[in-house]
């Protein structure tokens, strides 16, 4: 078996996170930044898998799946105060949700 | 250690997991506004009863720790919820809309945060913020039909999942590194091992997270948008007690790892801007909700001053600042709750002009909060400020101490605007409406009346009250 260097597969992990922030910060289509936003969770998920690779626990394995749950629940609520957010703007685009700002006389 | 003991200490959280259970059944029965509030707030009373017999400091599977800091804030949260559950039934009761399911997201909120104070473990940690922001995303963009309300849900729902998505990235580097995951064992770590980089970017990454949640600069910039969004009691709800958990989590967090010369310099850093940059945006807002944010960015400045003190005397002062705090936004934002009108909530400062000639004793309480949230002597947030203050001092960080004493008399002067526009005369007729159910806000406000003016003028009570579960604390 290969055994590949925890720092190798850290910075792999890292790497994907960054693609999700990155994602989350340049696209303005709510659900491409939700998108997004599971691939910087996945990362982290990714992250106590070496974890728990690495410390020969399952502690690691079992964050994971509260991690799926959790990602899960937020999506739930997400996709439904999307489709609000369409109903009522006909958009998804974040640079129309603009009626809340500061307005300083 | 797993032993009989264990299930009353958890009380609290079973009873509130259970009622959320009962009070979804309930709508499902039949839907009925009035039932499903008494029944909320009888919940968080039974919740609140079953607090406190416990002999000492208690540990649930490494997960949990019931001790009297967990306890005292635990009832904390309990009685802010039952205060914002009060709020809710005249806010709610004139919208067309469905309101009975905003008390199951109260209960489950609150669940979330009650568990979040006694969390000693990532995995708690986690799952309670995840019940808590959740439940949050719904509180907020409750009032589906308003293009602001649903703009702030999906705001702070973006901003809250980054955030968890990087404090969890953080908490897996600090895993990594340490192969622990319970605060005490990292703690261990911490201190016997010397620290990697990617210790040190995991911590830097759950500081991020931690911040977001706290609003603290430079996290702060969705908590206007959220504050002047949401229906006012669920803006009660983020001010309060989802702050104090995450407070309350990461006392704990720097308590097992120890604060070392580098924590305390980004720690200094980030209060002192949080103060500034708070009272700063605030001096010029026109809209209360939006000036009450930023006032808040700036109180919890207050509180890191505290945070970078430490010890007992640091968290004495933290949790009484906490309190004074807790009764000012609570009262605040239940004026404004009570004040709208047909689902319309009055945001503009000038909607409150000359509120004192119509409803003298409104406009006196909202004057007390305003003069208590800017310290002035006789009210509770003077003796909060004080023993920051005196926290800072004792501990000799001077630079903390000076822009605290620089930055309150910066917020001294809004303050004293929303005051001045109180009392003055309008120049054309203005209506304060009078809700049809007004018995039970008029209680609530008239005990955070009285608490406002209590902890002002004797909080001894209250200190060693605080003083002794800081020593339970402690073990």
């Amino acid at each position: 078996m290969i055994s590949v260097p925890v720092h190798v597969q850290l910075l792999l992990a890292s790497i994907l996170f960054l693609i999700g922030l990155v994602g989350v910060l340049i696209r303005r289509n709510v659900i491409f930044m939700l998108m997004s936003v599971e691939i910087m969770l996945n990362a982290a998920g990714l992250v106590f898998i070496i974890g728990g690779a690495h410390w020969h626990q399952a502690d690691g394995q079992a964050m994971v799946i509260f991690i799926l749950a959790m990602a899960a629940a937020e999506v739930a609520v997400g996709l439904a105060l999307i489709l609000q957010v369409f109903h009522l703007h006909k958009t998804v685009d974040v640079d129309c949700l603009e009626e809340l700002k500061d307005t300083q006389s | 250690m797993w032993h009989q003991q264990v299930i009353p200490a958890l009380f609290p959280q079973i009873i509130l997991s259970v009622a959320a259970v009962v009070c979804m059944l309930l709508i499902a029965v039949k839907r009925n506004h009035a039932v499903v509030h008494l029944f909320t707030l009888l919940s968080l009373l039974l919740a609140l009863g079953s607090l406190g017999r416990i002999p000492g400091v208690m540990g649930v599977d490494g997960l949990f720790v019931v001790d009297g800091l967990g306890v005292f804030m635990t009832g904390l949260i309990l009685i802010t919820a039952f205060f914002i559950g009060i709020f809710s039934y005249p806010y709610f009761s004139q919208s067309v809309l469905e309101r009975e399911e905003y008390y199951i997201l109260l209960l489950l909120a609150t669940l979330g945060a009650s568990l979040m104070v006694i969390s000693n473990h990532f995995i708690s940690f986690f799952l309670s913020l995840e019940i808590l922001s959740v439940s949050l995303y719904g509180m907020i963009a409750y009032t589906k039909t308003s293009t602001v309300a649903t703009e702030a849900g999906v705001k702070y729902l973006m901003l809250a999942a980054v955030s968890s998505a990087i404090l969890l990235f953080g908490i897996g580097l600090m895993y990594v590194a340490t192969g622990q995951l319970g605060l005490s064992g990292i703690g261990r770590q911490a201190v016997y091992t010397p620290t990697s980089g990617w210790f040190t970017a995991g911590l830097g990454l759950v500081l991020a997270g931690l911040g977001f949640k706290l609003a603290l600069v430079p996290f702060h910039l969705w908590t206007p948008d959220v504050y002047s969004g949401a229906p006012a009691p669920t803006s009660a709800f983020v001010a309060t007690i989802s702050k104090g958990s995450v407070f309350v989590f990461l006392w704990r967090l720097f308590d097992s790892i120890g604060r070392d010369e580098r924590m305390v310099i980004i720690f200094v850093v980030i209060a002192v801007a949080s103060m500034l940059i708070g009272n700063w945006l605030a001096l010029k807002q026109q809209n209360l909700k939006r000036l009450l944010a930023y006032s808040s960015i700036a109180h919890l400045g207050y509180l890191i001053v505290a945070f970078v003190a430490a010890g007992d005397r640091g968290l004495d002062a933290a949790i009484f600042y906490l309190v004074a705090y807790f009764i000012s936004m609570l009262g605040a934002f239940g004026l404004i709750s009570y004040l709208t009108e047909s689902g319309k909530e009055k945001l503009l400062l000038q909607d409150y002009t000359g509120l004192f000639w119509q409803r003298p004793a409104l406009a006196i309480l909202l004057s007390l909060i305003m003069l208590s949230l800017a310290g002035i002597p006789l009210t509770a947030g003077f003796i909060g400020k004080f023993y920051v203050l005196l926290a800072g001092v004792y501990s000799a960080q001077w630079l903390l101490v000076m822009v605290l004493i620089l930055s309150s008399v910066i917020g001294l002067f809004y303050y004293l605007r929303v005051v001045v526009q109180l009392f003055s005369r309008p120049d054309h007729a203005v209506y304060f409406p009078r809700s049809p159910y007004a018995i039970s806000t008029g209680m609530a406000f008239l005990v955070l009346f009285i608490l406002l003016i209590w902890l002002g003028i004797a909080p001894g009570n209250l200190i060693t009250q605080i003083q002794q579960v800081v020593h339970l604390a402690r073990g």
